[in-house]
């Protein structure tokens, strides 16, 4: 019984490989011959049987099991032959198995791209809460094309473009179609979505290098699927990005926050767009005087969101002390018109005809045109010759009576002022308008020279007119308009009303707008207007804008600023205690030089160890993104 | 006479004569003439006559013009006396064609691929059936159920080869018959001719008892193969040519067993194995002293030790192994005599040469090497008597060698604890061979290890003996058993022959699939099938190749080493 | 003695694999720095591995091609498949994805991971509990070799009855032993094989010997033996099946994954936000 069933096994080469196999297997009855390879039964005898006389005998093979016992038939037709419905190999039922699932699979697929769930088959997950309430408008089987430029093409046509990326708009392209505000759109794919002259040299040509070496054309072609993939669910971060990302173009290499980046040297950076305010003046002089606490937080408060308020403004913080000395500079006014002393009579001996000239105002050459009638003067091209001759910075008590030219100037100039006078008698907006557009070298609006006659009308230069010219006395003397006529001055006035006259503050506007060729009207313009004794002392701290030259009335609010590279939010910081001392950060710097070149804090720059104390991986982070912003220049609504 | 010996002490083999057409007049004839008239038939003992010999172990032989009478390369187990006529030894290798061969075209790696797209055929198709002689330049002979094969152009052959004439009275073959190695070049009949053919037992009786014979066929290996074969030895590396002049010529010739041995594997009524071990000629047994060192010539022996009321296998040796080394080492070392630790026994026929003890002492032992002669001698140490000569248990080195599949050279073993019996091996066959597998994966279990019946390609082919046309043969560069699949003729002698039943008849079917019937007899035509060893294919057996779990291989079990390695992985 | 030869292969390949992989996720990192994204890279990694993977179908069907021996094939099989997960954890991160395309390939990939897995255990446990059997048997003959068993024991009962007469033993046969030694196991034995039955018809049998002729008491010898040879090819037809039949689930789920990961390689390339 040992080898019972090796002994039986003795009957030929086994076939597991045949695709077929008789249907008699089943029943341990399979006939010798097998099935064709096409799973036919071919009916094969068993024997050939042997004709002996008229018999036949069989001549089944001995190692079949020799002769039968039924034996042939009388015809001499074999008796054993076997029939079956041949059936298909373990193996062949295995490879009909798995093609048929792969069939079905590929069947399947081809079904679900044909219907309208094709889309909902491919997406690969839901969108961010953002981006998908703008989509949730379109119809599910345009949605894709929203954003992908294969959305609207068929199974095979996204087989052609996997293989070779197809014309058309790219998908960036599509992304910047909403993001209108990466201005401008032609920088969305340039690196920090600046013009590339504006990165430095060296980052330029390591930029270069990488992306050539990554198989970019250009460094302004960075997708802006390289950072930010969709698809990753309704929270998902689409800005988080890896600090070695950050570094990928960047020359300078470094490990960490705490390791290798670079110092600050100028970090707090007073803003080009400031207030002028030394902190140091005020908290060791003149608070010390006057023996007050200089407390941060009392300007330095903090706003609803937390963050703080670069200033509370000239009302709360300023005008304690600083109004008294604002206001009494300007009692004197602001002339419009005022004729300066004129001896008409060495004019007319000379040749030069001044014209009329007011009675109270002839006597020896004396006084200055004020700085709105030179601007407004400077109009007319002869009035302009005039200044340039005498220059705008002329006192009349400085002329030179022996040389005529300069007489015949100041003639001309004389004429001027009287015509000047009679023409604003007519409609003065209009006639500053019409001046001020000749002076600026553009076309100054109605409203805007509104603004800078305020609500004078033609009354009070007519009154002012007869009186000086003609003698007549007028009524008219001082309006609430704030316009008066000094008869003593032989002067038409405005009176500012206090801190932020807007009268004052839109010919102040005019002034820095002047364009360059007026340089010496500007200056003579602004010696009068911005100097420290200047009527209403602006610009001591309404200084220019390094930048443009424009006096800076107010802080920028955050949303009109640039989108910085660097941003730092405080309300997060002074939140703990040993930071609620602004000290702990900012230092005074010891001395203060006055750069021309930048604006320069009047802070010691921050310590980078101050910050990498809690900014450390796994403390407070190192993230590049906590403090640096990739996209910049683009105003913050975009953040 | 014969029939004056007692029945009893008549040579079994002598039940079935060689031929049965002998008669007596025939072999009183032979008897007068050369070299039968020069033999003393009183120097044969009585069980064993001269005339019986001749009457039981011999048969004529009639051949035409051309017959092939030995193939270079085929083994054969009889020698050839010329009695009439003449015929023409080839002095140089005839083309493998000429001797209806088919040398394994090499296939390329477009082939190798080609399962990828092949459909399945029906089994066993063979589309040109009639091509027994399609090469043209040998025919197939079919007479008196004795089909020979012939040279059909022997002009020819004789101009374009160097040959040498035999002539009536001499003998040839009788080198190969005897050591069972492959005949060393192709005779054929050059015009009609009578052979007397005498088959190995015979002529070995022949050569005990006549002294000249003997002393002639010694001589003969002594000119051919014995100094390549003491060269071979690696005990005698380091002896000068004149020191191995010495020992050449102090070598004795020993010879012991049957090659007749496969017949009791396949008998039905085969004896047990202890036995069988019984039966094995002693060649030298343990606790005696030893004559001298046995090399293997030819055959196996095995090695075994005294065992409770048995004796258990502790190694088994092949062509080149040496037995009583050891004790002869110590013997040298120490002085004293050290008796064998060891029975040597002849598993089937051994062939063996004596280097005499002394020759050992005085010539051999001085060249060794000290250490090697003391790690030698440490072996032969009576303390060791656990140690064993191989790694493998008693129990499968007796299983080895009681199944005799120490005669494998690429024995298909699988081991059982790995095969998932995905059956990627048949497949992989199959594939290689046309859709047809040339093995079945079954076969004897020991412990964990299947010898599956796959052709073991045997160190000694006994298939190879008794076909007819010399189709089924051995590869001379390879070693590989292979079937000429055209000139096979389906004859079974083979598949009969092989002990291990690792050759199968299969019936072959035609161009259309269907079985193909001998219109003489109505019986299909059947022809040999058996492994090849994928020789036509790079990459060596595709059962190997193909196996997912490194559980099958094919393996050289003639020295347990392999095995050994292989089966501790 | 020395390390055997299949342990130290498989330390060696385990070592192998893992510098394998760390060497391979190295790169992410420069991937990533470099703006490209590594999703990208460890899903063509994950798609040459998959492919690999599956090339091994193909290897087997082409046993003489100079390809390297399939056993090596398969050890590559066996560590790349493994170390696939860890490439498929990198590619998706150890989240579920959320679509549908994606989340059927996910399941599709762990699907064919686990079943793999499975005939990885499947392939090193069940040889060995088939190897103990006292016979080994070809799958395909064992329908055959089922039919020899009945018939055999068919031949001793009824040579018995011939003998003596008596039926105690035919009727014992007729009901209880023929249905079993004639049927093939159910698909449940398939699953768990188990000597219950056996025990309980040798039982069975040895119970009823006391009332049995001489005769019958042989043929009861002789339909011992049969039992247990009937039991023995029982557990090799539902051991060798479960073998089989767990390569038709790799083979299927290998299938579904390769095509899903196609459909996901295409809609991936259409659908990124350019090469940019």
């Amino acid at each position: 019984m040992r080898n019972f069933f090796t002994n039986a096994g003795g009957e030929g080469y086994d076939r597991p490989h045949d695709p077929y196999e008789c249907g008699h297997t089943e029943s341990g009855e399979a006939c010798r011959f097998g099935p064709t390879p096409s799973g036919k039964c071919e009916h094969h005898a068993e024997c050939q049987p042997l004709r002996s006389g008229v018999t036949f005998k069989c001549n089944r093979p001995e190692k079949w099991g020799g002769p039968c016992e039924a034996g042939p038939s009388a015809e001499g037709a074999c008796s054993r032959v076997k029939h079956c419905k041949p059936m298909r190999s373990l193996r062949s039922k295995r490879r009909r198995l798995v093609s048929s699932v792969a069939l079905l699979l590929f069947g399947a697929g081809l079904l679900l791209l044909g219907s309208r769930w094709s889309r909902e088959v491919i997406v690969p997950g839901p969108l961010t809460s953002v981006h998908a309430q703008i989509l949730n408008r379109t119809a599910t089987q345009e949605r894709c094309a929203t954003c992908h430029p294969a959305g609207n093409e068929s199974a095979l046509g996204w087989i052609k473009t996997a293989l070779h990326t197809s014309p058309g708009p790219t998908q960036t392209d599509l992304c910047v179609k909403c993001h209108t505000n990466l201005t401008p759109a032609e920088f969305a794919t340039n690196p920090h979505t600046v013009a590339s002259e504006a990165l430095p040299e060296k980052t330029r040509a390591t930029l270069a290098a990488f992306t050539h070496s990554i198989g970019l054309g250009a460094p302004d072609e960075v997708a802006c699927s390289r950072c930010h993939q969709e698809h990753q669910g309704a929270e998902f971060d689409l800005k988080a990005i890896t600090n070695a990302r950050c570094q990928a173009c960047h020359a300078e290499q470094f490990g960490s926050f705490a390791h290798g980046h670079p110092e600050f040297t100028s970090w707090p950076r007073a803003s080009t767009n400031s207030v002028a305010f030394d902190h140091s003046s005020h908290a060791d002089q003149h608070f010390a005087q006057k023996q007050q606490k200089f407390d941060c937080r009392s300007c330095h408060t903090a706003s609803s969101t937390g963050e703080m308020r670069t200033s509370v403004g000239y009302d709360a913080a300023c005008a304690s002390c600083h109004d008294a000395a604002l206001k009494a500079s300007m009692t004197g006014g602001l002339a419009l018109w005022n004729a300066p002393m004129i001896d008409a009579d060495a004019l007319r001996t000379a040749g030069a005809d001044p014209g009329r000239w007011p009675a109270a105002a002839e006597g020896d050459f004396d006084g200055e045109f004020p700085a709105l009638m030179k601007l407004l003067l400077a109009a007319e091209p002869e009035s302009a010759k005039a200044f340039d001759k005498l220059g705008y910075d002329l006192n009349l008590f400085d002329l030179d009576i022996d040389d005529p030219a300069a007489l015949r100037a100041t003639a001309i100039l004389a004429q001027a002022s009287t015509r000047l006078l009679t023409e604003l008698a007519g409609d003065p907006s209009d006639l500053v308008r019409r001046r001020m557009s000749v002076v600026l070298g553009r076309e100054v609006k109605s409203d805007e020279a509104a603004k800078l006659v305020a609500l004078l009308t033609n009354a009070q230069p007519q009154a002012a007119a007869a009186t000086w010219y003609d003698g007549k006395p007028s009524n008219i003397s001082e309006s609430a308009t704030g316009w008066r006529i000094d008869s003593a001055a032989v002067a038409l006035k405005y009176q500012p009303i206090g801190h932020a006259d807007p009268v004052l503050q839109a010919w102040l506007d005019i002034v820095a707008a002047l364009p360059a060729e007026r340089t010496s009207l500007r200056d003579a313009a602004l010696a009068e207007l911005a100097g420290p004794k200047s009527i209403g002392q602006c610009a001591t701290c309404h200084t220019q804008s390094m930048q443009n030259q424009q006096f800076v009335w107010r802080l920028p609010t955050p949303s009109e600023r640039p989108r910085p590279f660097t941003h730092f939010a405080h309300a997060p910081h002074v939140m703990l205690p040993e930071l609620a001392d602004c000290a702990a950060c900012h230092a005074r710097a010891a001395v203060t030089t006055v750069s021309t070149a930048q604006a320069q804090s009047d802070f010691a720059p921050l310590q980078k160890s101050t910050c990498v104390n809690c900014h450390q991986p796994h403390a407070a982070g190192d993230q590049c993104t906590q403090c640096h912003n990739y996209h910049v220049g683009l105003p913050s609504g975009m953040r | 006479m014969p029939t004056t010996q007692p029945i009893l002490t008549r040579p079994q083999r002598w039940d079935e004569p060689f031929a049965a057409d002998m008669s007596d007049e025939l072999v009183q004839r032979l008897l007068g003439i050369e070299p039968f008239v020069r033999m003393n038939p009183a120097d044969f003992p009585r069980s064993t006559p001269l005339a019986g010999i001749l009457r039981n172990d011999a048969r004529v032989v009639e051949l035409r013009d051309g017959d092939l009478i030995v193939r270079e390369g085929d083994y054969g187990s009889s020698a050839f006396l010329v009695l009439h006529g003449r015929v023409r030894i080839a002095l140089e290798s005839l083309a493998p064609d000429l001797l209806g061969r088919e040398s394994p075209k090499r296939l390329s790696l477009w082939q190798a691929l080609a399962p990828l797209w092949r459909k399945p055929k029906p089994p066993e198709l063979r589309p040109s059936l009639s091509a027994r002689d399609a090469n043209g330049k040998v025919a197939l002979r079919n007479e008196q159920a004795q089909p020979r094969v012939f040279l059909q152009d022997v002009p020819a052959v004789i101009g374009e080869t160097r040959t040498a004439q035999l002539r009536a009275g001499e003998l040839f073959g009788e080198l190969s018959a005897l050591a069972r190695t492959p005949r060393s070049a192709t005779v054929f009949a050059d015009g009609a001719v009578t052979l007397l053919e005498i088959r190995w037992q015979g002529l070995r009786d022949l050569m005990k008892h006549t002294p000249a014979l003997q002393s002639h066929i010694h001589s003969m290996y002594r000119q051919n193969s014995l100094r390549v074969h003491l060269r071979e030895t690696p005990l005698l590396a380091n002896l000068s040519a004149e020191q191995l002049s010495v020992v050449e010529k102090a070598v004795e010739f020993q010879s012991f067993g049957s090659f007749d041995w496969h017949h009791d594997l396949t008998k039905p009524n085969a004896p047990d194995f202890a036995q069988r071990i019984s039966r094995e000629p002693i060649v030298a047994e343990e606790g005696e002293l030893p004559m001298g060192i046995l090399l293997v010539r030819t055959g196996f022996g095995r090695v075994t030790e005294r065992f409770g009321e048995g004796d258990r296998t502790r190694d088994y040796l092949a062509k080149g192994a040496a037995f009583g080394a050891a004790e002869l080492a110590c013997t040298t070392i120490t002085g004293a005599p050290t008796p064998l630790r060891h029975t040597l026994r002849a598993v089937g026929q051994l062939d063996l040469l004596l280097i005499p003890a002394l020759t050992f002492t005085q010539v051999i032992a001085p060249t060794l090497p000290r250490d090697d002669l003391h790690r030698l001698a440490a072996e032969a140490a009576p303390v060791k008597q656990s140690s064993t000569a191989t790694p493998l248990a008693d129990r499968t080195l007796d299983f080895l060698v009681d199944q005799r599949f120490i005669n494998g050279v690429e024995a298909m073993v699988i081991n059982l604890d790995r095969c998932t019996r995905c059956d990627d091996c048949v497949r992989a066959c199959a594939a290689t061979h046309d859709g047809n597998p040339r093995f079945v994966r079954d076969g004897m279990v020991h412990d964990q290890f299947q010898f599956a019946h796959a052709c073991m390609h045997c160190a000694d082919p006994v298939c190879l003996i008794g076909c007819p046309t010399g189709a089924i043969h051995r590869e001379q560069t390879t070693g590989v058993v292979q079937i000429n699949d055209r000139t096979c003729i389906g004859c079974g002698t083979c598949a009969s022959s092989c002990p291990y039943t690792n050759i199968q008849m299969v019936e072959v079917r035609r161009r259309d699939g269907v079985i193909a019937i001998d219109s003489l007899t109505g019986q299909p035509i059947v022809k040999a099938a058996k492994c090849d060893l994928c020789n036509s294919h790079h990459s060596g057996p595709a059962c190997q190749q193909a196996c997912p779990h490194d559980a099958l291989v094919r393996i050289d079990l003639t020295s347990p080493t392999s095995f050994a390695n292989w089966s501790a992985r | 003695m020395s390390i055997r030869y299949f342990k130290r292969r498989r330390v060696r390949s385990a070592l192998l694999l893992s510098a394998v992989l760390i060497i391979a996720m190295l790169p992410f990192r420069w991937i990533d720095a470099n703006l490209w994204r590594t999703e990208e890279a460890s899903g063509w990694t994950l798609l040459l591995a998959i492919i690999v993977l599956t090339l091994l179908a193909l290897r087997k069907r082409v046993p003489t091609a100079p390809l390297g021996r399939v056993a090596t094939w398969v050890q590559v099989h066996l560590y790349l498949g493994l170390g696939s997960a860890a490439l498929a954890l990198a590619h998706v991160g150890w989240k579920w994805p959320t679509g549908w395309l994606e989340g059927s390939l996910y399941l599709a990939y762990w699907g064919t991971f686990i079943s793999g897995v499975a005939g990885l255990y499947l392939t090193r446990t069940i040889p060995k509990q088939l190897a103990r059997t006292g016979e080994q048997v070809v799958y395909e003959r064992i329908p055959r070799l089922r039919r020899l068993i009945a018939d055999e024991s068919q031949r001793s009962v009824v040579n018995a009855v011939a003998e003596s007469g008596a039926l105690t033993l035919a009727n014992f046969y007729q009901s209880q032993l023929f249905p079993y030694l004639d049927a093939p196991r159910s698909w449940w034995y398939g699953l768990r094989p188990t000597s219950e039955l056996r025990r309980k018809l040798l039982g069975e049998l040895t119970s009823l010997n006391r009332y049995f002729s001489a005769a019958e008491r042989t043929a009861a010898e002789r339909l011992f033996a049969l039992v247990r040879k009937k039991d023995d090819l029982d557990f090799h037809a539902a051991k060798q099946g479960v073998l089989k039949g767990w390569l038709f689930g790799h083979l299927c789920l290998t299938a579904v994954l390769v095509l899903l990961s196609l459909a996901h390689m295409v809609t991936v390339l259409a659908f990124r936000g350019g090469p940019g």
